[in-house]
């Protein structure tokens, strides 16, 4: 009788033992798989979301502000590097000296010089002219390259110079 | 113990070793998973704040005065007839008239300049323009100065002159600039 009841008990614990490890295993495989499948559910909103970011829209975007980046940054070095030629006008007009006229010129403002053709009334005009650009500091290798005596008396001369920068700046 | 019973015993052990050993890999998966979500999260959070960013950054530059200034000043496109128009209406209000053709070419980027613009998409090219015009020296020296004042950033590289008999001739080589 009595190892028929304790054949029974260990049957039980037993059982109670499977069912247990049973209902823990089941539990714990739905747990993970619930899990599972919420976070594939996130994954999938989340790539969405980053493909979302990459929308032509968005590109246009970047492409404005890369442009405007790119306008400001060059408008800052053109500025810098900006001249007026005015200047060198005023410059040359201030300093030419009454009865001289100038026939042609040829400026380079990237080199920096000039080329004149000029004619005065007398020599001594010419050379008083030529005396006054030799005598300015903003002017540099000056150079006489022809001087004529013309029909009338007028007297014709031709000279290039180069010019400091800070004069049309 | 019955013989049955051991038998039931072991069999519960290794059901137990086997069902916790499909459960850890199962969870080694979700792991991998909620990491990879995780990362995902941050990516899409970082590039959602960087356009929020971007779109404030462009609102506030087309908002700013400057905008509209540089946009003029250094276009996106060469906008010939703007440039075009730009000469021919100066011109004609300070009584100068064209005595040639007006030359347009696109001038080859510099090395230093290609060195500069290489880590930016857009590189800053450069279109020279030529002409000759025919009138007084007052009229150019105002037109000079519309030239060097304009919005659009214009480059005056050489200028030649040659008097006639009444008038000046007047040889322009100008720079402009686009992307």
């Amino acid at each position: 009788m009595e190892e028929k009841f304790e054949e029974s008990r260990t049957q039980k614990i037993l059982s109670f033992l499977f069912f247990a490890t049973f209902l823990i295993l089941i539990f714990s495989f739905l747990f993970l798989f619930i899990s599972q499948k919420s976070l594939e559910k996130k994954k999938e909103e989340y790539q969405k979301r980053i493909e979302a970011t990459k929308t032509k829209e968005i590109k246009e975007l970047e492409r404005k502000i890369n442009l405007i980046q790119a306008q400001l940054r060059d408008s800052e070095k053109i500025g810098k590097e900006k001249y007026f030629t005015q200047k060198l006008f005023d410059f040359l007009e201030k300093n030419k000296m009454v009865g001289i006229k100038i026939n042609s010129a040829e400026f380079d403002f990237e080199q920096k010089n000039a080329k004149i053709s000029a004619e005065g009334p007398d020599f001594l005009s010419v050379t008083k002219q030529l005396k006054v650009f030799e005598s300015l500091p903003e002017i540099e290798n000056l150079s006489v390259s022809e001087v004529s005596l013309e029909k009338e008396g007028k007297v014709k001369f031709n000279f290039s110079f180069s010019f400091k920068e800070d004069l049309i700046k | 113990m019955r013989q049955e019973e051991i038998i039931f015993l072991i069999l519960l052990i290794l059901i137990s070793f086997l069902g916790v050993y499909s459960i850890s890999i199962f969870s080694q998966k979700v792991k991998i998973l909620k990491a990879e979500v995780l990362s995902l999260k941050q990516e899409a959070e970082s590039k959602e704040k960087y356009i929020q960013k971007m779109k404030e950054i462009y609102e506030n530059l087309t908002k700013n005065e400057i905008y509209s200034l540089i946009q003029t000043a250094l276009p996106e496109k060469p906008d010939y007839s703007d440039v075009l128009h730009f000469l021919y209406q100066k011109t004609t209000e300070h009584g100068l008239t064209f005595s040639s053709k007006v030359s347009l070419s696109e001038k080859p980027e510099s090395s230093q300049e290609t060195q500069a613009t290489s880590t930016s998409s857009f590189s800053l090219k450069h279109l020279e323009i030529s002409f000759s015009v025919i009138g007084n020296y007052n009229s150019f020296r105002n037109f000079l100065k519309d030239l060097e004042f304009s919005q659009r950033h214009f480059k005056v590289k050489k200028i030649e002159i040659s008097s006639s008999k009444e008038n000046f001739e007047i040889r322009m080589l100008l720079e402009v600039y686009h992307y």
